[in-house]
């Protein structure tokens, strides 16, 4: 049976595996801009460096239908761990995590 | 006879080599096995060394590899019972020993992977951010700890 406590005093949330109805895993790259120039007032050659390299955010998103509430969440996960929540999450509800960075290169080809 | 090597050592090695794979499951399946009878070979098979890559998960889906199968080996994904000594020991229970040894050349992030599907809500949990959703009494941008067990998924406050 599902399960799925929104509201509760000591958690978010609170599903059981079996109402997870989607998972999916996206990353977002941008270069950090931001860094470089505080740095480069300091060293220019690191400056540069820093601009030239890039930054991931790792997202997972979770859908679930639990006795006909319907929800989802983004989850953004640690570069280290990511990897981990999406097996932890696949082998506990059976759903393969769907890359959707890979789907929407298809869609752009 | 020469023999080389600690026999400890032999036999940890003969037990990995004999380590069950994705192949060997999927051929199982193939092969018209029940799923209770695949699920109980991947919890007592003494090695299991599954691999989860998106290429592994497209050939487990390829061969209609049922649910309860896919769940069992990721409970048992890399990790290695002890290897029985030589001497032979009187079973004590039909049920295999829940003692799990990770493998060690495991990288340390690969060690809570493993882990994760058997952690109980009250374990470690991973951090993450909330970046937005159905829950509205959270913040984008709120660090939480999301628990990751097998009858429960739960993000506390």
């Amino acid at each position: 049976m599902s399960t799925l406590h929104c509201h509760d005093k000591s958690d978010a949330l609170s599903l059981s595996p079996s109402s997870i109805t989607d998972l999916s895993y996206g990353q977002e790259v941008h270069r950090r801009i931001g860094t470089a120039a505080g740095v480069a007032v300091l060293t220019l050659g690191v400056g540069a460096i820093i601009a030239f390299s890039k930054s991931k955010k790792h997202y997972i998103g979770i859908t679930w239908d639990a006795d006909g509430k319907k929800g989802g969440i983004a989850l953004q996960a640690d570069k280290n761990e990511y990897r981990g929540i999406l097996t932890a999450l696949e082998g506990v509800t059976g759903k393969k995590a769907v890359d959707t960075d890979e789907d929407a290169a298809k869609k752009n080809k | 006879m020469l023999e080389f090597g600690h026999p400890d050592h032999r036999r940890r090695a003969v037990a990995e080599e004999a380590a069950l794979t994705n192949d060997m499951v999927i051929k199982m399946v193939q092969g018209g096995l029940p799923a209770d009878t695949i699920i109980r070979t991947i919890n007592t098979a003494p090695t299991v060394n599954f691999g989860f890559l998106p290429s592994d998960l497209t050939a487990i889906s390829n061969a209609k590899v049922p649910e309860d199968v896919f769940k069992a080996m990721a409970l048992r994904h890399k990790t290695v019972v002890p290897v029985p000594s030589a001497e032979p020991v009187p079973a004590k229970s039909a049920t295999p020993t829940p003692a799990l040894v990770s493998v060690a050349a495991r990288p340390a992030n690969i060690e809570r992977l493993s882990a994760a599907p058997i952690t109980a809500p009250t374990g470690k949990g991973y951090a993450v951010k909330y970046s937005g959703g159905s829950l509205e009494s959270l913040k984008a941008g709120e660090d939480l700890k999301l628990f990751v067990a097998s009858e429960h998924i739960a993000l506390p406050r």
